[in-house]
């Protein structure tokens, strides 16, 4: 037999040639092109998860972002003019809540965005910390204690803020105290407002984070802390942090 | 004579053209697909058979290829024959497992001897079934390719670069295939061999 008789052989025989395979074939076929590898699934559920989750944060810091401090003495006396008509229907008589929030104040995290900073201003102060206060914060306390010394009518007002302002009284005694008596009870209050808003936008996040990441510490959470929503933990793999408060 | 053994026809009763349902493939559609199997799986399932040492291996080569199929059916740009596109991924991914089990494998280069039983008919009545049997009794390497020279019609320089060995490597064992199926077949013809085959 020559090579080329075996060849055609072969070649004829099996032109037309055909065998059953078994049925569980096209199951097995059919599984994988209709529902992809499960983890290449997860995977790329897992960046647009990702992705998403990163949208979302960023839209939460941006809108909680302190707010730079303004208003000087100057230009606060004519505004805070117009506040103190306002305040006294909105105050309890008598009480004068001294709370540094730039007269033009929409939105309810923006004061909470200066109490934050009016906190933290406060403590950095106190505790001589050396820690380089930002320069905002440092125009801020200069401008808060001339408006006290010079008019204890100073007031700023929060006249978009829904609920009843716990008003301090401000004591002639010791001007830091006073100061941090107002920056607290401004933060508490202004905490309350904060908070509701952080639950939104903090909870939100932890909550899509929740469905995606079920690892023990998370990609990010978040906590409602003294200050408003915070970050209390980030988990990139390589990257850690973790919040001290936690 | 070809063997044609009865295929699933449950999804599609009669047979259509293939090139029918390539647009329906390529838009995913299930119907399409599994009638694209069921048209090809009896051909592509003996191209598998001729690549695998066993039968389990060949119904993993094609479900593997079948899934290559489906999911590069966009390329396939309407030039040439579908099916012919079809088996050379069908092909393609056969010799891959085949590489891939070469590794996990260790590959015995010796010719597989089997008593063969002298049967009385002759040449012509070689049925495919027959040949199958002798082309898996032979070592995988020379398997290889004889399947992708003879049947498949690759040339010695493809061979050499798909399975990764020179082209004389190629030629080499070729010509030993050829010497083993001649001897088989001879055996299996007995006597009616030689009047028979010019």
């Amino acid at each position: 037999m020559s090579d080329k008789n075996l060849d055609q052989l072969f070649q004829q025989r099996f032109e037309d040639y055909q065998v059953e395979p078994s049925k569980s074939v096209w199951a097995k076929i059919d599984a994988q092109i209709h529902q992809p590898n499960r983890r290449h699934k997860r995977l790329s559920y897992f960046w647009s998860a990702a992705a998403s989750l990163l949208i979302i944060i960023g839209a939460a810091w941006w809108f909680n972002q302190p707010v730079e401090i303004i208003k000087l003495q100057g230009k606060g006396k004519s505004e805070t003019a117009e506040n103190v008509d306002v305040t006294p229907e909105m105050n309890a008589p008598g009480r004068l809540l001294q709370e540094p929030v730039p007269a033009t104040a929409p939105k309810s995290e923006k004061p909470a965005g200066l109490s934050d900073k009016a906190v933290l201003a406060f403590r950095e102060i106190e505790e001589g910390n050396d820690q380089q206060v930002p320069a905002g914060n440092i125009k801020h306390l200069q401008e808060v204690e001339p408006v006290k010394n010079q008019a204890p009518q100073a007031i700023v007002a929060q006249p978009k803020i829904e609920e009843e302002l716990p008003a301090v009284a401000i004591a002639q005694a010791n001007p830091d105290e006073a100061l941090a008596d107002a920056a607290i009870a401004g933060n508490t209050e202004v905490s309350a407002t904060s908070k509701r808003k952080a639950k939104g936008l903090g909870g939100l996040v932890n909550f899509v984070v929740a469905q995606v990441d079920h690892r023990e510490n998370k990609i990010i959470e978040f906590k409602e802390g003294e200050e408003g929503t915070e970050i209390a933990e980030i988990n990139l793999g390589l990257v850690k942090f973790k919040s001290r408060n936690r | 004579m070809p063997v044609i053994l009865p295929l699933n026809t449950m999804d599609l009763k009669t047979p259509v053209p293939i090139e029918s349902l390539l647009e329906g493939c390529k838009r995913g559609d299930r119907k399409s697909q599994e009638g694209l199997y069921y048209q090809l799986s009896g051909r592509m399932m003996a191209v598998c058979m001729r690549y695998a040492k066993d039968r389990t291996e060949a119904e993993d080569m094609l479900q593997i290829g079948f899934v290559k199929v489906f999911q590069k059916i966009a390329e396939f740009r309407n030039e040439g024959s579908f099916e012919g596109w079809i088996r050379r991924i069908m092909v393609n991914s056969a010799i891959e497992i085949y590489r891939k089990n070469l590794r996990t494998l260790s590959v015995v280069d010796i010719d597989e001897v089997h008593d063969v039983v002298q049967s009385t008919f002759d040449m012509s009545g070689l049925e495919a079934r027959d040949l199958m049997k002798l082309i898996q009794q032979l070592s995988s390497g020379y398997r290889m390719v004889f399947n992708m020279y003879v049947i498949e019609g690759y040339s010695h320089k493809e061979i050499a670069e798909t399975l990764g060995i020179s082209e004389g490597a190629s030629k080499s064992q070729l010509s030993r295939a050829r010497a083993i199926l001649k001897e088989k077949i001879l055996r299996m013809e007995g006597a009616n061999y030689a009047t028979n085959v010019g």
